[in-house]
């Protein structure tokens, strides 16, 4: 992929070919969301500090980044000469800081120091204390779910979750099919879930029921609506 | 086509379990960047998995399954203008183009006029009728029948607020967007426009009003192409694009 050593693929990423820019976003999205998942360092009046972007400022900044660089004017902005890769993540970090300026997270004038020669004497952690204690308890939750398991869901867990195996791949060690796999990993999640909401973790203060009554309510009305004659 | 979103509680354990289709991921994503509560909710969740994959600073397969698959259709849109930014118009259909922009500017929507609800719309059957377009509020909150907001109308906290919309040629699209007093702001379309004034269709949109009293005001831009509906509501001047606009008071919840 970019950059092209094929003239054809740079000139049909510049015209906004659909099916190129699709398989751009597909092979650097992984990079851009590992680059946006680091903490982030910034200058500002109090010193220098890392900050990390929340879940949801996650998820904002990776579209964000492909959505400026994927504009008209950045897609002739791009030389075909550097890898892109590195033009991507220069957008994403400046989507990041924007980001977390806006949410208040920075100050307006903080500048990224990531740059900076010193960055490298910095301290690597820069979690809050509250960041911290929530770590701790989750933690905690997951070694008491994965305790719990019996002897081949605590495997099956370790070498998915935890070692990143595909699916495939366990199946191999654990002498299972890949469907089987599948099953046991989706029951695994399920757990989990459970686990989580008899722990407390996830708040379920919401009432499915009254909220899927209001819903049908509110599909009746547009219905009756759509019906009527104008 | 659903005419409502569904919460977020019901997406998210199917999130968890990595089976979320591309437009369900969007969906979920942007009702949690909506909705302080489901957002809370959804960090809760990315926390708890992140730590059962071992590492809370990077994305677990779930999400990275969900940001991936929900963000491609709004890169691949910022990358449409371009294809169509050649008019398409013949000079004859510009020309009726600017008459109905004068038209439009003048008589529907004009901007220093002195009535009191000059800024706003009036639903269909009240009022000035719009011009082609039209545009339907609803409240939805749980246990209660869903009623239509008109100009004025105050809907609770944390209900949602529901859409429907219609339009003569050439509107052919409709962009919306909800803001809050807090910047709290939802974009949200182009829509396709399935049916006319007085048979508007849903839009597949929902947005949770803010628990603050207040009020949020709706914006909606009509227009012949999907990029002119979304420019008019970043402001830029496009002749042709109606906007209609309403108020909506936030009122205390039960």
């Amino acid at each position: 992929m970019l950059p092209g050593n094929d003239r054809a693929v740079l000139e049909a990423f510049r015209r906004g070919d659909a099916a190129v820019l699709t398989q751009v976003y597909r092979k650097y999205s992984p990079e851009v969301l590992r680059y946006l998942s680091r903490r982030f360092a910034v200058g500002g009046e109090g010193g220098t500090r890392t900050v990390a972007l929340s879940a949801l400022d996650l998820d904002a900044a990776h579209q964000e980044t492909f959505v400026r660089a994927f504009r008209p004017n950045m897609r002739q902005a791009y030389d075909g000469v550097r890898p892109y890769l590195g033009f991507l993540l220069t957008v994403a970090r400046s989507t990041a800081i924007d980001l977390m300026r806006a949410s208040g997270r920075v100050a307006r004038e903080a500048v990224p120091m990531d740059d900076a020669p010193e960055l490298s004497h910095l301290p690597t952690e820069g979690r809050s204390p509250e960041e911290e204690a929530l770590g701790t308890e989750v933690r905690a939750l997951v070694r008491q779910f994965l305790d719990a398991l019996p002897e081949e869901g605590r495997a099956l867990a370790q070498l998915r979750f935890v070692e990143g195996l595909s699916q495939e791949s366990a199946a191999e060690k654990l002498q299972l099919t890949r469907g089987e796999v599948r099953v046991r990993e989706k029951r695994l999640r399920t757990q989990f879930t459970e686990h989580l909401k008899a722990s407390g973790w996830l708040d379920t203060s919401f009432e499915p029921g009254r909220m899927e009554l209001g819903v049908l309510l509110a599909s009746m009305a547009l219905c009756a609506i759509g019906s009527m004659p104008s | 086509m659903r005419w409502y979103e569904r919460h977020i509680d019901a997406s998210l354990t199917r999130w968890s379990q990595g089976v979320l289709a591309p437009a369900e991921s969007a969906r979920l994503l942007r009702h949690a960047h909506g909705c302080a509560r489901c957002g809370a909710r959804y960090e809760q969740w990315v926390r708890a998995h992140r730590a059962l994959e071992g590492d809370l600073d990077q994305p677990s397969s779930m999400e990275r399954h969900a940001l991936t698959e929900g963000g491609l259709a709004a890169a691949l849109a910022a990358a449409a203008p371009a294809e169509e930014a050649p008019a398409r118009w013949s000079s004859l259909a510009l020309l009726a183009g600017a008459v109905a922009a004068v038209f439009l500017a003048v008589v529907v929507v004009p901007p220093a006029t002195n009535t009191p609800n000059a800024h706003e719309f009036t639903a269909r059957g009240e009022g000035t009728p719009p011009p082609g377009v039209a545009l339907r509020i609803f409240c939805a909150a749980a246990g209660q029948p869903m009623r239509e907001l008109h100009a004025g109308d105050a809907c609770k906290s944390g209900a949602m607020l529901a859409f429907a919309a219609g339009g003569n040629a050439p509107y052919s699209h409709v962009a919306v967007q909800v803001r809050g007093a807090k910047k709290a702001e939802v974009t949200a379309g182009p829509f396709v426009l399935s049916g006319a004034p007085g048979k508007e269709g849903p839009l597949e949109l929902t947005v949770p009003m803010p628990q603050q009293p207040g009020a949020v005001e709706v914006t909606a831009a009509f227009a012949d192409r999907p990029v002119a509906a979304l420019a008019a509501l970043r402001g830029e001047q496009d002749g042709g694009v109606v906007v209609l606009k309403q108020e909506v008071k936030v009122e205390d919840g039960p």
